[in-house]
């Protein structure tokens, strides 16, 4: 349901204030709403995390 | 989702190709109402089947118990009689339009069948045109399956496509269906994606975490390793507390199957009702001493100042004695002393003359005076220690009722139990030994009860310890890591999927219970508008329970679900429907179909009269497949006056095995409707 996830959407903003975790956190639940098993879930998970602390580090 | 178009080519009663354009709420007209009525026979429930073949692929439906697949003919016996050969396939098929989140799906499913009974599957297809205008188009029946289940779950398609006599079997669902049931409700309310997504992370964060464990040196290594050790114990704590739960719940059921096989025996029936009212009654007393505990356990926080209401009466009662004295605040400002000093002249004007012995004193009242900050403070305390003691009154108080009310529901509680207990002794000394003996039985399985939830208890505990230290450990982490320059590009992952991992789960916590709420927050309100004035007298409340199955309470708050009626439960599990619809689309309207095969038949004219008037208003498509005993002009009336009645097909036989679907004018005085069912009756 779109509307569902934008209400999830919406809390997890309401409690994070932490760019990178709330982006980690909302693929997550993309990625398991489009039915994906868990375990691919988290291998997919595991590239946006390496990803999302390379950008920090280039940031920096 | 919302049924638009439903083609039928030689399926069931159905010969050739026919087809209904169901009414729903975005038409033009705001009508979404279609009536599909048919007198028995006339294939209303073919109609039903057509729906559930086509998206779920099934051939008998839950009413068919007993019924062999085989027994079951889809395909039209007049078509296939007609055919050329006793080799000729003639083709039945079912095609569903339908349309979802702004997108619009054809699914169509066909069946090849010979006049020998041969039945063989043909085509499966499903075309997808999304809301951009691009069409996809799928023939992998897995794919077919898994998209239909994004539309509307299959483990709980029974709550929207529904026979109306049946429908209140949900309220009796087995342990297992009642899984199913919870596990499709979840999906259709996005909470197992919110699931899945924590045990991903958590998955992610362990795997980070042994990564780093191997790599890690010094005091940074050590508590990386203690928090693999711990994430693995809490793991295994948490698979175990599930099952334990798991077993609780089969060993209630294995309990209720005993107490129905009892019911057998007349001679203890009054007995059984006896102890099943005592029971439902000690469970209903002891979630409530249950919840009165948490509220206590939420306030010992707040009540804790208490201990030292005795100090607190007392320092009050000392400063308020001085202060009612006038001693503080002092009269006499020290500015007027030092103003006197300095100017040498009293206040009685005479003149000061230092050294002197009125000089002296008046130098010792200034020195007196210079506790002013002290007297301030005296007096800020007074002030502070005054709000305590009046908090310290409001807090006691309520300590006082909840104490109170502890103590009489535990009174209660024990006295039912006593009452139980004597009960199982009369029951269990029954002359039938074949009854004792299922008491006997019935006593372990309790006894068993008793056991899995003491351990249950013990390790939630030993969790929500483990969890608390675990936090601590994190914390740790996270200052040795600066401490010891630990940081790498792999602490950090490990780090943010930590993060992640806490963040989901408070989100899902938060959300699933909010869920809850709001879904027994609607069913009550829908419950109430639904039910008729006796129903409104007796019953006072939905409660849905945390596998989404539901109580009712009568009027005194007790349990009611067994003595209600069938129409009742029908009302009661209507009104679930509709809140978990309401609930998921977020919006005021729900975009998913009632689809109702005889939805009136063991209603009170009240009841009919209430779903008319509610459901077209607060769903966005309502089908009815209705007949002659159940639908009157009354009924008719009812609906044309509210608006919502778009589309009215009639279902003609046109001799055996053959029906045939015509489009109605409403108003609907081509048929011969009965004038009122009461009236009839």
């Amino acid at each position: 349901m779109a509307d569902m996830n934008d209400f999830i959407q919406a809390k997890l903003e309401g409690k994070c204030s932490d760019e990178n975790m709330l982006k980690l956190a909302l693929q997550a639940v993309k990625l398991s709403a489009s039915g994906l098993p868990e375990a691919s879930v988290a291998e997919q998970l595991e590239a946006v995390v390496r990803r999302l602390v390379k950008d920090k580090d280039i940031a920096r | 989702m919302i049924l638009k178009k439903l083609i039928l080519k030689n399926f069931r009663q159905f010969k050739g190709t026919q087809e209904i354009e169901f009414a729903f709420e975005s038409d033009s007209n705001g009508r979404n109402v279609t009536v599909i009525f048919g007198q028995n026979g006339r294939g209303k429930t073919g109609i039903f089947r057509a729906i559930m073949f086509c998206l779920y692929g099934e051939h008998l439906l839950s009413q068919d118990e007993g019924v062999a697949q085989k027994e079951l003919h889809l395909i039209n016996q007049v078509a296939l009689d007609e055919s050329a050969s006793d080799t000729e396939a003639i083709e039945a098929s079912v095609e569903v339009k339908l349309r979802h989140n702004g997108g619009n799906y054809s699914v169509k499913r066909t069946l090849l069948g010979v006049k020998d009974g041969a039945v063989e599957p043909g085509i499966l297809r499903l075309s997808h045109t999304d809301a951009d205008g691009n069409t996809h188009n799928y023939e992998d029946p897995e794919k077919i399956k898994e998209l239909v289940n994004q539309i509307l779950d299959k483990n709980i398609r029974e709550y929207f496509l529904f026979d109306g006599e049946k429908i209140e079997r949900l309220t009796r669902a087995s342990v297992e269906q009642r899984k199913e049931i919870s596990k499709g409700i979840r999906n259709l309310l996005n909470v197992d994606a919110l699931e899945k997504a924590v045990g991903a992370t958590q998955r992610l964060k362990k795997k980070l975490s042994q990564e780093l464990a191997k790599k890690a040196t010094g005091n940074f290594g050590k508590v990386v390793h203690q928090i693999v050790e711990m994430d693995e114990k809490i793991s295994q704590l948490k698979t175990s507390c599930q099952s334990l739960e798991e077993e609780y719940v089969l060993a209630g059921a294995e309990k209720k199957q005993v107490d129905i096989q009892m019911e057998a025996y007349t001679e203890i029936r009054s007995l059984l009702r006896e102890r099943r009212d005592k029971e439902n009654e000690l469970q209903s007393q002891q979630d409530q001493a249950k919840a009165l505990l948490l509220d206590m356990k939420s306030r010992i926080g707040k009540s804790s100042q208490l201990l030292i209401s005795d100090t607190v009466e007392h320092v009050f009662k000392q400063i308020d004695a001085k202060k009612q004295k006038g001693e503080i605040p002092s009269e006499i400002r020290q500015d007027l002393i030092e103003k006197l000093l300095s100017d040498h002249l009293c206040i009685c004007r005479r003149e000061l003359i230092p050294d002197t012995e009125p000089f002296k004193q008046i130098i010792l009242w200034r020195d007196k005076l210079s506790k002013a900050d002290l007297d301030n403070f005296a007096l800020d305390l007074w002030r502070y220690l005054s709000g305590i003691r009046s908090h310290n009154e409001d807090i006691a108080g309520i300590a006082e009722t909840l104490l109170v009310k502890y103590g009489s529901r535990t009174s209660t509680i024990e006295s039912l139990r006593s009452r139980i207990e004597k009960l199982n002794s009369e029951i269990g000394t029954s002359e039938r030994k074949d009854a004792a003996e299922l008491e006997t039985q019935r006593a372990r399985i309790e006894e068993k009860m008793i056991r899995i939830e003491a351990r249950r208890r013990n390790e939630q505990g030993e969790l929500a310890a483990l969890e608390s230290e675990m936090m601590q450990l994190a914390e740790r982490r996270k200052s040795l890591e600066k401490e010891e320059q630990a940081k790498s590009e792999l602490s950090e992952r490990a780090t943010l999927a930590e993060g992640a991992v806490q963040l989901l789960q408070t989100v899902y916590e938060e959300f699933s219970s909010e869920i809850k709420v709001k879904i027994a927050h609607e069913a009550n309100l829908f419950f109430e508008q639904l039910l008729d004035r006796e129903g409104r007298e007796t019953l006072k409340e939905i409660v849905v329970n945390s596998d989404y199955s539901l109580q009712v309470l009568d009027r005194w708050g007790k349990p009611f679900l067994a003595d209600i009626s069938a129409g009742q439960r029908q009302i009661m599990s209507i009104s679930l429907i509709a809140a978990l619809a309401k609930v998921a689309s977020v919006s005021e309207v729900m975009e998913i179909p009632l689809f109702m095969d005889t939805p009136f038949s063991r209603l009170s004219w009240d009841h009919r009269r209430n779903l008319i008037n509610v459901l077209p208003r607060s769903c966005a498509q309502w089908i009815l497949l209705v007949t002659d005993t159940e639908f009157s002009q009354q009924e008719a009336s009812l609906l044309k006056q509210s608006g919502r009645w778009g589309e009215f097909y009639e279902l003609q036989s046109k001799g055996a095995g053959f029906s045939t679907i015509i489009k109605r004018d409403i108003p609907y005085t081509q048929l011969n409707l009965r004038e009122s069912l009461e009236a009839h009756a």
